[in-house]
C-alpha cells in the first residue's frame, strides 16, 4: 500500500511535463476590424438604418480548429457589467446582427475576415443597445469517469466576444428605480441584496452606498459600492457582502445611487429606504452549512504580479506535501495499528485538526452558546475529542465553535478546536 | 490518504498549459476540458473542494481603452437526477505573460455563486489590462452532507469579452 502511494506521488509530480507535451489546441482571437481604439464596435443608426462591419477571426494556437460565430444579446450581470446571453436566442440588439459566416475553420497561425450587418428595426426606441459577436471554440473532450464515491466533472466552454453598441439617436433618458432589500448568502457569507433597475435608455456606471440601520435608527454599517456598466432596460438583484453579519431582527436600508451624466441626460441621485427583516432561519441557512475550506480571499480581488512567483509557491507547496506524505507514512509505521484506528475516529489535543476556516469578515449573528458541562468522569483525563463540524455556531467574537465531546470522560462543550476544548476543560475542572 | 488527494489536486494544477496568442483581443481557456475535481468519500458532513481554471487574455493593441471581462455561467452539478449546490468562484488572480503595459484592475468581490445566467468573474477596468495575461479563477464546489454518491457533471461557460 505504501509503495503504491509513493509511486502515485511520483507519477503526479511528472504530470505537468506530460500534459504540456500532449496538449495541442487552437486559440481563437477576435478583432474588431477598423476600430482599433475601443476594441469593439460603436455605431449610430436611426430606426430602419443598417451599418456594416467586420471581425477578424484568428487562430494563434498550435492546432487547427473550427469556431462557431453567432450574435447574442447583452444584459447587466448580477454584479453589474455587460454580460452576454450566449445560451439564448437573441431577441433584442443581438437579433439586429447578421453574420456572413456561422463558422470558420482555421489552421494554426491563420486568420479570416467575416463581415456582418447591423440593421436597426423600424420603430426601435432611442437608446444605447448592446449585442455581442461570439466566437465559440467547438472542441469538446470526453473525460474518464471517476471511480471515487462522489466527484464532479466540469466541462468548459470557451467563448470570445466583441461588443457591438448601437446608439439610436433621440432624447437621452437616465432613470433608475430602487426596489426591495433582502438578505442572502450562503456558507458563511452574508449579503445584502438590493433590487435596482435602469429604466432609462443610457449605459451608465453609477456609484452609491447602502446604510443599514436598526429599527430604532441606530447605525449598523455603511456599504459603499461602485458599479460597472449598467445597461438600459435591465434590472438586477445587486449583492453586497456585509462587513459584519446581521443578527435576526428588523432593519432599514438607506440606499443612495449616484447616476453620472450620460448622453445628454443630467447627473442625478436616487434614494430609497426600504425595510427588511432577517429571521433566525436566514442566519442559520448562511452560517450552518458547509464552511469554506480556506479563509475567504477578502472583500476585494487579490492579484499576483508574477507568474514565476506563483509557480514557485505552488511547487514549494507540492514539495512540502510530498514530504508531509512521506513523514506521515513513517509515523504510521512507527505507531502501529492501534493508534491508527484511534486517529481515524477522534481528534487528539496534541494534533489539532484544521476545521473549516471561519469566514473572516462576518461576525456574530448570535451570542456564543453556553457550553454544556456534564459530570466529569475523571479529573486528569486524556481527552479524545469527537467534533461535530456540522453544528458549528458563530460567536459574538467572530469565531466559529463546534460541539466537542470527550470520548474518555464524556465532557461536552463548544470550542473552536480541540486545543480550545482542552484548555476550557482544564479551567473547569 | 486525504493528504495525498490534496497533493494530486495541487500537482494537477501545475499541469495546465497554454498557447501563445497575439490578436487585438483574444481569450482562450488553457485548462484542459473536462476538469475532474478530486472526489471525496461521503461522510455525512458537508465537504468542499476547489479547482482552478486558467484562461489567457491578450489585449495587445496599444490604443485599446475599453478594458475586458471574463464572465462565467454554470449548470447545476447533476448526477442521475441528483444535484449538489451551484459552484462558487472564490478568487481571481492575474499573472503577466508578455507585453504587459498596464496590469488589470479587477473590481470583482468574491465569493460569487454561479448560475445559468452569466456574471463577471474577473475584469480589467477601462484603460487597464493591456498585454497578455493568464487569469486564474478558483472555483469551489460543495458535496452536501446528504449528497448521493456518483459522478456529477456541470458545464461551465467561460467567456472573454471586450465591450461597453
Amino acid at each position: 500500500m505504501r509503495r503504491r502511494l509513493l509511486a502515485a506521488a511520483l507519477l503526479v509530480l511528472a504530470l505537468p511535463s506530460l500534459a504540456q507535451a500532449a496538449t495541442k489546441q487552437p486559440v481563437f482571437g477576435l478583432r474588431a476590424a477598423g476600430n482599433p481604439k475601443l476594441g469593439y464596435f460603436v455605431y449610430s443608426a436611426a430606426p430602419g438604418a443598417a451599418r456594416n462591419g467586420a471581425v477578424i477571426v484568428s487562430n494563434s494556437g498550435n492546432a487547427a480548429g473550427t469556431v462557431k460565430l453567432f450574435a447574442a444579446d447583452a444584459t447587466t450581470g448580477r454584479t453589474t457589467g455587460t454580460v452576454y446571453l450566449t445560451d439564448a436566442r437573441p431577441k433584442s440588439a443581438g437579433a439586429w446582427v447578421t453574420l456572413a459566416s456561422k463558422s470558420v475553420s482555421l489552421r494554426p497561425g491563420t486568420s479570416k475576415r467575416v463581415t456582418f450587418t447591423v440593421r436597426v428595426p423600424t420603430g426601435q426606441k432611442t437608446g444605447q443597445w448592446v449585442a455581442g459577436i461570439v466566437a465559440e471554440a467547438s472542441s469538446r473532450v470526453a473525460g474518464k469517469k471517476s471511480s471515487q464515491k462522489a466527484s464532479v466533472q466540469i466541462k468548459i466552454r470557451n467563448q470570445t466576444i466583441v461588443g457591438v453598441q448601437t446608439n439610436v439617436p433621440g432624447t437621452a433618458v437616465s432613470t433608475f428605480e430602487i426596489g426591495k432589500v433582502t438578505s442572502g448568502g450562503q456558507r458563511g457569507f452574508q449579503q445584502l441584496i438590493t433590487h435596482i433597475a435602469n429604466t432609462g435608455n443610457q449605459l451608465v456606471h453609477p456609484t452609491g452606498r447602502v446604510t443599514v440601520l436598526k429599527s430604532n435608527g441606530d447605525l449598523v454599517q455603511t456599504l459603499p459600492f461602485a458599479m460597472d456598466t449598467f445597461l438600459p432596460q435591465t434590472a438586477i438583484d445587486f449583492p453586497l457582502l456585509l462587513k459584519k453579519a446581521l443578527p435576526p431582527g428588523d432593519y432599514k436600508a438607506n440606499v443612495t445611487l449616484s447616476v453620472p451624466a450620460a448622453g445628454g441626460a443630467a447627473a442625478h441621485t436616487v434614494t430609497a429606504s426600504p425595510t427588511f427583516s432577517i429571521s433566525k432561519q436566514d442566519v442559520q441557512q448562511i452560517f450552518t452549512s458547509a464552511q469554506p475550506q480556506a479563509p475567504p480571499p477578502g472583500v476585494t480581488a487579490s492579484s499576483s504580479r508574477s507568474s514565476s512567483t506563483t509557480w514557485i509557491v505552488i511547487a514549494a507547496v507540492a514539495a512540502v506535501l510530498v514530504l508531509a506524505a512521506l513523514a506521515w507514512l513513517l509515523l504510521r509505521r512507527r505507531r502501529g495499528p492501534a493508534d491508527e484506528r484511534r486517529e481515524t475516529t477522534f481528534e487528539r489535543p496534541t494534533a489539532p485538526p484544521a476545521p473549516a476556516a471561519p469566514p473572516a469578515a462576518p461576525s456574530a449573528p448570535e451570542a456564543p452558546p453556553e457550553a454544556t458541562e456534564p459530570e466529569p468522569v475523571a479529573g486528569d483525563c486524556e481527552h479524545l475529542w469527537e467534533v461535530d463540524y456540522d453544528r458549528g455556531q458563530l460567536g459574538a467574537d467572530g469565531v466559529w465553535r463546534f460541539p466537542h465531546r470527550c470520548r474518555t470522560c464524556g465532557r461536552e462543550l463548544m470550542a473552536s478546536d480541540v486545543a480550545d476544548a482542552t484548555a476550557q476543560s482544564a479551567v473547569r475542572l | 490518504m486525504r493528504g495525498l488527494r490534496l497533493l494530486v489536486v495541487v500537482v494537477c494544477a501545475l499541469a495546465v498549459v497554454s498557447g501563445a496568442t497575439a490578436a487585438t483581443f483574444s481569450y482562450s481557456v488553457t485548462t484542459t476540458s473536462p476538469v475532474t475535481v478530486t472526489g471525496v468519500t461521503l461522510t455525512g458532513v458537508d465537504q468542499s473542494q476547489t479547482f482552478a481554471v486558467v484562461s489567457r487574455v491578450a489585449y495587445t493593441n496599444g490604443g485599446n481603452t475599453a478594458g475586458w471581462k471574463v464572465q462565467a455561467s454554470a449548470t447545476v452539478p447533476t448526477s442521475s437526477g441528483h444535484t449538489i449546490p451551484d459552484l462558487d468562484v472564490t478568487a481571481g488572480n492575474f499573472a503577466c505573460v508578455t507585453g504587459c503595459t498596464t496590469n488589470p484592475t479587477n473590481s470583482i468581490t468574491y465569493p460569487l455563486t454561479l448560475g445559468t445566467t452569466a456574471q463577471t468573474i474577473y475584469n480589467a477596468a477601462v484603460n487597464t489590462g493591456r498585454g497578455t495575461f493568464n487569469v486564474t479563477n478558483t472555483f469551489e464546489m460543495t458535496y452536501t452532507a446528504n449528497a448521493f454518491p456518483g459522478t456529477y457533471s456541470s458545464t461551465v461557460t467561460l467567456t472573454g469579452s471586450t465591450g461597453p
